[in-house]
């Protein structure tokens, strides 16, 4: 699978604050990519240096081949912002029509079908509609898009549970022929759908790799708490009343970590919540 | 997609038509009284006795300037181009230039087009639409008048409209271009305004110094010279026409380098 996004270096810099910093990562062709963070990670300012909303201070974003010029690749590309904010005096009819005229590769017929999925009100004005339903008509004018790739930022913020499930499986399905990058800090729905994570933190990537790959190599190793861990085997090591919860990234540690225990050990696979609570709260580089 | 923007701007556009016209109206309706009016001014309060910076703007005695104004061609000019319409024009400029960026910054709605179509396209579409509704309005209400004026017999010399709509119109599109700089520059819809006023303000006090005759858009726009020697000013056109072109320009390379 060839990579559609390859970030190289990428900053941002405010002044003083360091916004992304010195970020690189690939988006895999056809695949769902999430990029994951706490707030202030620097997930929105990646997705706009990678649209070319904004400017990056060093680094190069390159886009189906095209470096540092999104602006070529424009017409390949769909964008859902973290703000879904529409033009208040046009009804969803008014807004489908105006997109139309605005966006190459439209298909105003199939975002019509995706509004009344979504159960949208056709002749009323967007000022009335509730937050959830802004999310939603965006999304619809962004699905009805015919693109390559497709870059969402927080998709399902302020959706109710139903309707999160309902564009999770959007995305599956258009994922079948497009790339999507998006950003999110809901664990379970990127556990649900995505196939690549990467983790951010203060700017930083602390963790890359595929979800399975990395669900497969992190482990929890439960040991005595007096069994003595060298720090380098492990991603972290906490205590739990008698016992010690070792995170390691990889085999090796692990037989490294039996023949310290001398096999009195317990192995537990780890979910992406519990990977994403090591790794943020660890502050250890990882790289699967 | 033009038609997109105007829509956009269609209330703004109505709006000041409807101002515009009512304002026509009036000027035009009440000639009579107005001079009448004036007359009676003239003879009532001695010259003399008005304040000094009023007496200051008076170009000729009151009593020359009331017999003046039962002219039609002077009434006309002096109390359309000269008061109303021109007083208006760095306004109209105002209303139509400053949300043309500045909103969709403030509702965050440029994210929507920025990532649809190209900013070049996007910077023309915005600023010609602006333009090119001044510019209906500038020559709607610089020809209106003569219209009306020939309808009801007044007489004027109707070739000097020509004078008085270019100029109202290069002078429109000099505030225009300052008006759309600020929009481009600031991120809510406020800022632009109160610099717009400022600039209106500023520039009306401009007309109080000889030096910064140059400056005045609004003297320009007026069209004294016109109605007094029936020729535009070319110096001023040429400088109105190229600081226009410049900051056109300028707020181009602003918007391309914006971060949003």
């Amino acid at each position: 699978m060839g990579a559609v996004i390859k970030l190289r270096n990428l900053r941002k810099y405010y002044k003083d604050v360091k916004a992304v910093d010195g970020i690189s990562f690939e988006t895999p062709e056809r695949s769902i990519h999430a990029i994951l963070g706490p707030n202030g990670a620097g997930k929105t300012t990646t997705l706009k240096c990678i649209l070319g909303i904004i400017r990056p201070t060093d680094g190069d974003v390159e886009i189906f081949g095209v470096k540092n010029d999104p602006q070529r690749v424009l017409n390949r590309v769909s964008f859902v912002p973290e703000e879904k904010d529409l033009y208040t005096f046009f009804n969803l009819m008014d807004m489908i029509e105006y997109t139309k005229k605005m966006t190459e590769n439209f298909d105003p017929v199939k975002a019509l079908e995706l509004a009344d999925e979504f159960q949208l009100p056709r002749k009323d004005k967007i000022i009335t509609f509730s937050h959830g339903m802004k999310t939603q008509l965006y999304l619809a004018l962004a699905f009805a898009q015919n693109v390559e790739l497709m870059v969402l930022d927080e998709p399902t913020w302020g959706l109710d549970p139903i309707l999160r499930n309902k564009v999770l499986k959007m995305m599956r399905d258009l994922s079948m022929d497009r790339t999507i990058l998006y950003s999110s800090h809901i664990l379970s729905e990127v556990e649900k759908v995505s196939d690549k994570v990467t983790i951010m933190v203060k700017g930083k990537v602390v963790f890359d790799g595929y979800l399975e790959e990395a669900k497969s190599n992190f482990k929890c190793v439960i040991v005595p708490a007096e069994v003595n861990i060298p720090e380098e085997l492990a991603v972290s090591i906490s205590m739990s009343g008698k016992f010690k919860m070792v995170v390691v990234k990889n085999e090796d540690a692990l037989d490294e970590i039996e023949r310290l225990a001398g096999g009195r050990m317990r192995i537990e696979d780890m979910n992406l919540e519990d990977i994403f609570t090591t790794v943020v709260g660890g502050k250890i580089d990882v790289e699967v | 997609m033009w038609k997109c923007e105007f829509k956009k701007m269609k209330m703004r556009v109505v709006v000041v038509i409807i101002i515009m016209s009512v304002l026509l109206t009036l000027v035009m309706a009440f000639k009579d009284w107005a001079v009448q009016e004036f007359s009676a001014v003239s003879q009532q309060v001695p010259e003399e006795k008005l304040p000094k910076f009023f007496r200051k703007f008076l170009s000729s005695k009151m009593e020359v300037l009331a017999q003046k104004l039962k002219e039609d061609d002077f009434y006309l000019w002096s109390q359309w181009f000269g008061k109303n319409f021109g007083q208006f024009v760095p306004l109209i400029a105002l209303i139509l230039a400053f949300p043309l960026f500045s909103r969709e910054y403030e509702r965050r709605t440029i994210y929507y087009l920025i990532t649809r179509v190209k900013r070049v396209k996007i910077y023309i579409l915005k600023s010609m639409t602006g333009f090119l509704a001044l510019c209906f309005i500038l020559i709607l209400f610089s020809i209106l008048p003569l219209f009306i004026a020939l309808a009801m017999d007044w007489k004027i010399q109707a070739w000097k409209f020509i004078g008085y709509t270019l100029q109202a119109l290069i002078g429109g599109t000099a505030f225009y271009s300052i008006f759309l700089l600020f929009s481009v520059l600031f991120k809510d819809q406020v800022k632009p305004i109160l610099m717009g006023i400022v600039v209106i303000i500023g520039t009306a006090f401009l007309s109080i110094s000889d030096k910064l005759r140059l400056l005045n858009i609004y003297s320009y726009i007026m069209s004294h010279n016109v109605f007094q020697d029936g020729k535009m000013d070319p110096i001023r056109t040429c400088l109105y026409v190229g600081f226009s072109i410049f900051l056109f320009l300028l707020s181009w390379l602003l918007f391309e380098r914006r971060e949003l």
